[in-house]
């Protein structure tokens, strides 16, 4: 018996471990009405470890305990075992109890949690009643607000319109009380006036006082008024009318013709762009306008040709429907190869930008490369012109130096050239100077020659020997001793020397043989000069021919 | 290519009475009561007439031979002739008074308007007959004859409505009567061919009536009810196009064969247009030193205190000064008051009145803006050359402004004294110029090198 050893052995370990013995058996797995396992707890073997089990157990449970343990006798107090039994009876029915309790607490709770539930949801459905309500209530006021504005608006647009009209009105008012004011001023004018001319009795009636009368603008006679005139002013007034309205259709016509014109033009045109186009718009055109539109198209072609002269409503009507049409027909296709190029170019955007990009590239390249040359050139030759007047300043400056030096060097011989000119002039005054005196000295000397001739003829007698001699001698020694002191002295000295010189010179010349130049002409001088007058080849003044002559006439007498 | 300017001496002249005669050979003006003819190469005076009393209003004949002068205040007429000097003849309306007076296009009749135009006196200087035209009306234009000189419009008002007659100018019969569809007929004009009278209502109500030389009503046109309305009228030379300025800064262009507007032009604060080129004139003051204000320099005077001015050319956008009128005032100065085609009828000018110191150059071929010219004061006048596209202006100052479509110069106007420039007209060949000060005049020649050539 496999239990009953385990039984064993579980007892014999009771002492030191709590759980029951029956460790299988514990009373928690074990229903209360399997009596039958309980019963297989105790047997004869295991009795005092059933004891103690059993009073651990008691005193556990709060009771007194059965039996002491040092106590080994078998005899069981079977009086505490009653009690102990009816103790833990009564702890039963109270766990019975409260179990009992407990499940109709549970139950409670239960119904309670039920019914909050059922609260719970009922709540919420009536809270997404009231969201519901709550949105639809929001939506509604949004929309009054909107048409509270939109009212405002208008009431503002009202506004607005009552101000301009009261605007208006008042400038009409003003207007209306100004001419009012006007014409009620005239009235009182008027009404003074009148007043006036009541009183005033003399009224002075308008008249015109002309010359003469002049005749008429266009020189013809004035004429009566009669029916025939008026009907003639009437005729005049239609044709005036008349002729406007002509002028006025003649320039329609020509518009009309040049527009007509211009519509076969393009007409034509477009028929043209269309033909060249024809196979493209082909496929088209059955899904267009149908088959009939091409020769249609002819037609109308032919027709507006054939009634280009005729210019009647269904002419017209044909040339700018046939218009209308073709244009429809070529925008369309416009439209369709735009939005072909616009494919095409998407594909080959990148590629073509970059070819285009590459050769604007290549393009510029040798643009720039040409800018920079005229860049450098240019400043090359600004650099140039800036150079050049630099070094010509320099060499200006050069050049002002040796003229500077140039100048000076002329300037001085200028002024020695002038110095030379200044002196030649004095030279040449002094010589006509000394020419001058020569010529005096000449006179004189002829004079003194003269007179020495007469005192020689005269001296012939001893007495007149001794003064003129001594006169004349001692005059000579003063001309010699002049043009001894002048020799030393050199030719430029003039002023204190030239005379003498010529003087010397003269002298030399003509006064070898006697010097007796210089002396007093005598009063009375003698017929010897007439005798000597031809012999004598020296020049002589007319003055001293004169004096000769009168000498010789005071001598002749 | 510059034009050479040369610019007369300073003639006296009166009440801005100073006209050209229609063959373009004399020049007549007023001082005071005189009445000067000169030559207007050689402004030697040809003529002196003396009149009894202070010119009011003087014109010439159509065929340049007889000048009249009117004396508003005297009621007097007197008519002065060219060819014979001795001529004279007086016309005295008495006790009726004179508030207009006008040659007819024959330049035989006077048309007086007596005062609060009770009538209108048709006194002719051929015979001694005298016609009377009753109800005439008194409004901004009334009167209007056709450019043939063949017939006149007169503007009638009669038990408060409007009609207008159409006389033949030859005898002055009667041709055609009708009553107009207007509250209160502001003015009639009739087109260049003479064959279509165009008549608008008072700026209370926007109403333009288009009839025909017989009578029939051949359109009428109305661009918006209540708001002001039409403040000026004019025909394109070429009778095409009807321009119309109103008081909402707009010009409507109407076609002479719908009579619809095809256009229509908005004078913007803002202008935004690529197209345009918008002439700013600019001022520069000259520099005045301490050191130069010498008696000599002072006595030439003016010229120190004259300011150079330029155009400059303005980058769009541009913003054009407005000046907002009064609300409260009658005519306020607000719209289009001034419209003037050039004589190929391929420019039109206007002047918006709340932008007074603006002109608008508008392109009749592509209906659109073509130049604008800010100028630093209010333009007071411009008047395009009869013969060429280009628009001389003034601003009250002493410079006078030209524009072509090749371009725009200010002209300082050399006189001693400075003459302030209030009004100009163009001699009928284009060659010259008339500027007109308060009581001065200067003429201005112009030698066309180059024809139509202007930087």
């Amino acid at each position: 018996m496999p239990e009953s050893s385990l039984v064993k052995d579980l007892c014999s370990s009771s002492v030191e471990c709590r759980p029951s013995p029956l460790g299988q058996f514990s009373p928690s797995s074990v229903p209360l009405h399997k009596k039958h396992i309980l019963a297989t707890f105790c047997k004869e073997h295991n009795v005092q470890e059933c004891m103690s089990h059993i009073n651990q157990e008691v005193s556990s449970l709060g009771l007194p305990p059965l039996w002491t343990e040092p106590s080994s006798s078998p005899e069981v107090n079977v009086m505490a075992v009653l009690n102990c039994m009816y103790d833990l009876i009564q702890l039963h029915h109270r766990g019975l109890r409260t179990l009992e309790n407990m499940e109709v607490e549970q139950l409670k709770y239960i119904s309670n949690v039920d019914y909050q539930q059922l609260t719970c949801t009922q709540l919420k459905e009536q809270l997404e009643l009231s969201k519901r309500e709550n949105a639809g209530l929001l939506e509604r006021e949004r929309q009054l607000h909107l048409k509270v504005k939109s009212l405002q608006n208008c009431l503002k647009n009202e506004k607005d319109e009552v101000q301009k009209l009261q605007n208006v009105i008042a400038s009409r008012a003003s207007q209306y009380n100004h001419e009012m004011k006007r014409k009620e001023r005239e009235f009182e004018k008027l009404k003074e006036r009148l007043n006036q001319l009541l009183v005033d009795k003399k009224e002075n009636k308008p008249a015109i006082d002309v010359l003469n009368h002049i005749g008429r603008a266009d020189g013809k006679r004035s004429l009566w008024k009669t029916q025939k005139t008026e009907a003639k002013h009437e005729g005049e007034m239609y044709k005036t009318l008349l002729s406007d309205y002509d002028t006025r259709q003649r320039e329609m016509l020509l518009e009309n013709a040049e527009l007509k014109k211009l519509l076969q033009q393009m007409e034509k045109e477009m028929n043209s762009i269309l033909r060249s186009k024809k196979p493209m718009l082909k496929e088209d055109k059955c899904q267009d306008d149908g088959i009939q539109t091409d020769p249609e198209e002819e037609e109308q072609v032919v027709d507006s040709r054939k009634e280009s002269v005729e210019h009647c409503v269904h002419a017209r009507e044909k040339l700018t429907s046939s218009i209308r049409l073709q244009w429809r027909r070529i925008k369309s296709h416009v439209e369709r190869l735009d939005s072909q190029a616009q494919m095409d170019a998407n594909k080959t955007d990148d590629a073509a930008s970059r070819e285009t990009r590459v050769q604007q590239m290549n393009r510029l390249k040798p643009e720039i490369r040409q800018c920079k040359g005229f860049i450098q050139t240019q400043q090359q030759l600004l650099q140039q012109q800036l150079r050049p007047p630099c070094e010509e300043e320099a060499a200006s400056l050069l050049s002002d130096c040796y003229m500077l030096q140039d100048e000076e060097r002329f300037r001085e011989e200028g002024k020695s050239v002038e110095e030379h000119k200044r002196f030649f002039e004095r030279e040449k005054g002094d010589f006509t100077e000394a020419a001058i005196r020569l010529s005096h000295e000449k006179k004189a000397f002829e004079d003194d020659r003269a007179m020495w001739l007469k005192h020689h003829f005269l001296n012939l007698s001893p007495f007149a020997d001794l003064k003129k001699p001594q006169m004349s001698k001692s005059k000579s020694c003063s001309l010699i001793s002049k043009a001894e002191s002048s020799d030393p002295s050199s030719p430029e000295k003039l002023n204190t020397c030239g005379s003498a010189t010529t003087a010397d010179l003269y002298d030399t010349l003509w006064l070898i043989p006697d010097k007796r130049s210089t002396k007093p002409k005598p009063t009375s001088v003698g017929e010897p000069s007439l005798l000597f007058n031809g012999s004598v080849s020296a020049p002589h003044n007319q003055g001293n021919d004169h004096e000769d002559n009168s000498i010789e006439n005071t001598s002749s007498t | 290519m510059l034009t050479k300017m040369n610019f007369s001496e300073v003639f006296k002249q009166s009440n801005q009475l100073c006209k050209v005669s229609p063959d373009g050979k004399y020049l007549a003006t007023c001082v005071q009561y005189r009445l000067v003819v000169r030559d207007v190469s050689t402004l030697q005076i040809l003529q002196l007439y003396t009149c009894l009393d202070q010119i009011s209003h003087m014109d010439w004949s159509s065929d340049s031979l007889f000048i009249l002068c009117a004396m508003y205040k005297r009621g007097l007429v007197q008519v002065w002739s060219i060819e014979q000097p001795d001529w004279h003849c007086k016309i005295d309306e008495g006790s009726i008074g004179l508030v207009s007076s006008r040659w007819s296009p024959d330049g035989r009749h006077i048309l007086n308007a007596t005062e609060f135009h009770l009538r209108v006196t048709v006194w002719t200087l051929c015979t001694k007959a005298v016609s009377y035209i009753k109800y005439p009306k008194a409004c901004q234009k009334g009167i209007d004859f056709s450019r043939d000189g063949c017939y006149m419009a007169l503007a009638e008002r009669r038990d408060c409505k409007d009609y207008v007659s159409v006389f033949v100018c030859e005898d002055w019969h009667l041709l055609r009567h009708f009553e107009t569809e207007t509250q209160d007929l502001a003015g009639l004009e009739w087109s260049p061919n003479g064959c279509v009278l165009a008549v608008w209502d008072s700026c209370l109500e926007y109403k333009v009536l288009l009839y025909s030389l017989d009578g029939r009503l051949l359109s009428a046109y109305s661009a918006y009810d209540w708001s002001l309305g039409v403040k000026s009228v004019t025909w394109s030379p070429s009778s095409q196009f009807l321009a119309i300025g109103s008081y909402d800064e707009k010009v409507r262009i109407l076609n002479h064969i719908t009579w619809k507007k095809i256009a229509q032009f908005d004078h913007v604060a803002s202008i935004n247009s690529t197209k345009a080129v918008v002439y700013k004139e600019v001022e520069k003051r000259t520099a005045v030193c301490s050191d130069d204000l010498s008696l000599h320099n002072i006595t030439i005077g003016s010229t120190l205190f004259n300011t150079q001015s330029k155009y400059e050319i303005c980058p769009s956008p541009v913003q054009i000064p407005v000046v907002k009128p009064d609300p409260d005032r009658a005519n306020p100065k607000i719209g289009v008051s001034s419209l003037a085609f050039s004589s190929d009828s391929r420019y039109l000018a206007t002047k918006n009145d709340n932008m007074a110191s603006v002109v608008w150059l508008w392109d009749m071929q592509k209906m659109s803006l073509v130049a604008v010219l800010e100028q630093t004061s209010a333009v007071r006048c411009f008047q395009w050359d009869p013969r060429r596209p280009r628009l001389a202006l003034c601003t009250g100052n002493t410079k006078l402004y030209l524009w072509s479509p090749a371009g725009c110069v200010s002209v300082q106007v050399p006189t001693e004294g400075g003459l302030q420039v209030q009004s100009l007209s163009w001699h009928c060949s284009g060659d010259s110029l008339i500027l007109l000060g308060k009581e001065q005049l200067c003429l201005c020649y112009m030698d066309q090198e180059d024809k139509s050539r202007l930087t």
